[in-house]
């Protein structure tokens, strides 16, 4: 599938990948032909295989609605994660979600194709497990932990600990995002606290215009208007009670593509974050 | 119970200015009167009543009142008891033009649209019944033409919202098919005030003809009242105040059923007089049943359509039962 010249990225690290990957070579041979059905499992295989080694992702990965690499997803063959089409593609490893596509996985592993089931990572410990999980799993594990490096260093450059402004993910429907998920992770790493939290919202939810008006926020944290079709679910936002509420004027893009998996745009959403917060304490 | 006639007016005021009152003090935060009170708090308080809980029960009043007023005319025009704008199709053919202006009309000619689009589908779903059934039919053909009218509709708000570019179109159709007031803003109350005057007084100003019909279509014709003139009124009217109504709230059933005959008696079973009556009635219901949506310990709140049609169905089937009956 790679083309002519699909050698691997030359440089240091490149050096360093070959150095482990022989180094672990007498544990496995890194998989050649990777398939992956689940949207975080598609990015972070995106990111982390050498060229050639993903052989498809899911259609997921490939709106860009969804997916901060859709370009390049789009560039290979996608699947809807159903096993016939997954087991046409002879793949030596499948990386599926926990909870997508669940009786295709199971089908999979009776017929012995080797299964990696992902987690849905609720903190940023959980991303970097996982990255370099998936990293490993591919014989990567370089690739892998320059990654997790590069969103270390993104998110210290915008951590910041007092004053902490309370913020609300605010989401089409009055979904919302609490303390122990990726987005909560996100926002608590950039200097915001969370109104969802203290509404009682430890994972996802939803509140009532009511009870946002109440909490008080000084930001809200939206989902991209460019490009949206319309629907009732993103009225909720144009309601005149949040423009006028004291306070909540203040909002701050963060698309959901950007932090609904582990990987480098999470530095992207902290960056939003962060200016938001440095604009909403400016004197 | 013989009531006099102020006496009775008099206990209908009070009933509403109870409901309106509670309309403005309850809600999923609790009753705003203390924090109204309370300096730190009154400046939410005040957005949370003005633009939360003001434009809910307005349009409360608006959506009831045009439906049972849109209830109390189909039923007098079309002599028949089962009419009813969500029964015979009006309020489904309402939200599925709502719907397709919405999805797929790409902000075409901006917020008016929508009650447009609302008033075109319910004209367009009164005529077919209307013509299917024919005037004056008996009311198995008129259910049986409104059922073929819902089903379609129906089936082409799914299809409208599934084809829908937005993710979240889908989810939707439990709004357009059950109806809900929930967050709608002051903007949506000046859109719909306009066309639910206007249709309104078209169908209040059918009373003497609705009346005259009753003696048949040619006394009522040699009184100066043609069946043509008011079925064009009757159609603009239901049009103009369901159609837009539907377009905000999303479809709502029962309320237009119920309404009549539940204040039929009252009014002396004058067509004509149960206009009026039954649009206070419909707005008095309406306003009472959002009051159980909000009010109800339910996770996520409750499609108002869903309290009116446990209201409305056991009545429903209490009248064709007593209709079966000899």
């Amino acid at each position: 599938m790679s083309p002519g010249g699909g050698h691997r990225r030359p440089g240091l690290g490149a050096v360093l990948a070959v150095c482990l990957a022989l180094a672990s070579v007498a544990a496995a041979e890194p998989p050649r032909r990777v398939v992956t059905t689940n949207l975080c499992a598609d990015l972070l295989a995106l990111e982390l295989a050498a060229p050639g080694q993903l052989v498809s992702v899911s259609f997921l990965a490939a709106d860009p609605r969804s997916s901060p690499l859709a370009e390049q997803a789009a560039a290979l063959p996608l699947n809807r994660g159903l096993a016939e089409e997954i087991v046409a593609l002879r793949p030596d490893l499948v990386i599926a979600g926990r909870h997508t596509a669940r009786a295709a996985t199971a089908m999979l592993e009776r017929l012995g194709h080797r299964v990696m089931r992902l987690e849905l990572a609720a903190t940023l410990d959980d991303a970097r497990d996982q990255i370099r999980a998936v990293a490993t799993a591919l014989g990567r594990v370089e690739t892998g932990e320059r990654m997790v490096r590069r969103i270390d260093t993104g998110l210290a450059r915008v951590a910041t600990v007092e004053p902490r402004p309370l913020a609300l993910i605010y989401r089409p429907n009055g979904f919302t995002a609490g303390p122990a998920t990726l987005p909560g992770a996100v926002l608590a790493a950039s200097g915001l606290a969370n109104a969802a939290g203290v509404a009682g919202i430890d994972t996802w939810g939803m509140l009532g215009l009511e009870r946002v008006l109440w909490l008080r926020p000084r930001l809200l944290v939206v989902d991209e208007r460019a490009g949206r079709a319309p629907a009732l679910a993103a009225a909720l936002l144009d309601h005149p009670a949040l423009a006028r509420s004291p306070g909540a004027a203040a909002r701050v893009e963060v698309p959901d593509r950007l932090w609904g998996c582990p990987g480098p745009w999470l530095v992207e959403a902290g960056t939003r974050l962060a200016d938001a917060r440095a604009r909403l304490l400016a004197p | 119970m013989r009531l006099h006639r102020t006496t009775r007016w008099a206990l209908v005021g009070a009933t509403g200015i109870a409901l309106v009152a509670a309309s403005m003090a309850a809600g999923p935060s609790g009753w705003l009167v203390p924090d109204l009170l309370d300096g730190s708090r009154r400046e939410v308080a005040a957005i949370v009543a003005l633009e939360i809980r003001l434009p809910r029960t307005l349009l409360a009043i608006l959506v009831g009142a045009s439906l049972g007023l849109g209830g109390a005319a189909l039923q007098g025009y079309l002599r028949n008891p089962l009419a009813e704008p969500a029964l015979v199709g009006v309020g489904p053919s309402a939200a599925l033009g709502a719907v397709v202006v919405m999805y797929h009309g790409a902000g075409l000619g901006g917020p008016w649209a929508l009650p447009l689009g609302g008033l075109a589908g319910a004209v367009a779903g009164l005529a077919t019944v209307v013509a299917l059934a024919g005037r004056a039919a008996s009311p198995l053909t008129l259910v049986l033409a409104g059922v073929a009218v819902n089903a379609f509709a129906g089936a082409l708000i799914s299809l409208a919202l599934s084809l829908a570019p937005s993710p979240f179109a889908a989810l939707e159709v439990v709004f357009w098919l059950l109806g809900s007031l929930a967050d709608r803003g002051l903007d949506q109350v000046a859109l719909v005030t306009p066309f639910v005057v206007i249709g309104g007084g078209l169908l209040l100003s059918l009373g003497r003809g609705l009346d005259a019909l009753t003696l048949g279509e040619a006394t009522a014709a040699s009184l100066g009242f043609s069946t043509a003139a008011l079925r064009w009124r009757l159609l603009a009217g239901v049009g103009l105040a369901v159609g837009a109504s539907v377009a905000v709230a999303g479809t709502i059933g029962f309320v237009g059923l119920v309404v009549p005959h539940l204040l039929r008696p009252l009014v002396g079973h004058r067509p004509g007089a149960l206009l009026a009556a039954s649009a206070v009635g419909g707005a008095l219901l309406t306003l009472a049943a959002d009051l159980v949506v909000r009010l109800a310990p339910t996770a996520s709140e409750l499609k108002l359509g869903v309290v009116t049609a446990l209201l409305g169905a056991p009545f429903f089937l209490h009248l064709l039962a007593r209709m079966r009956a000899p």
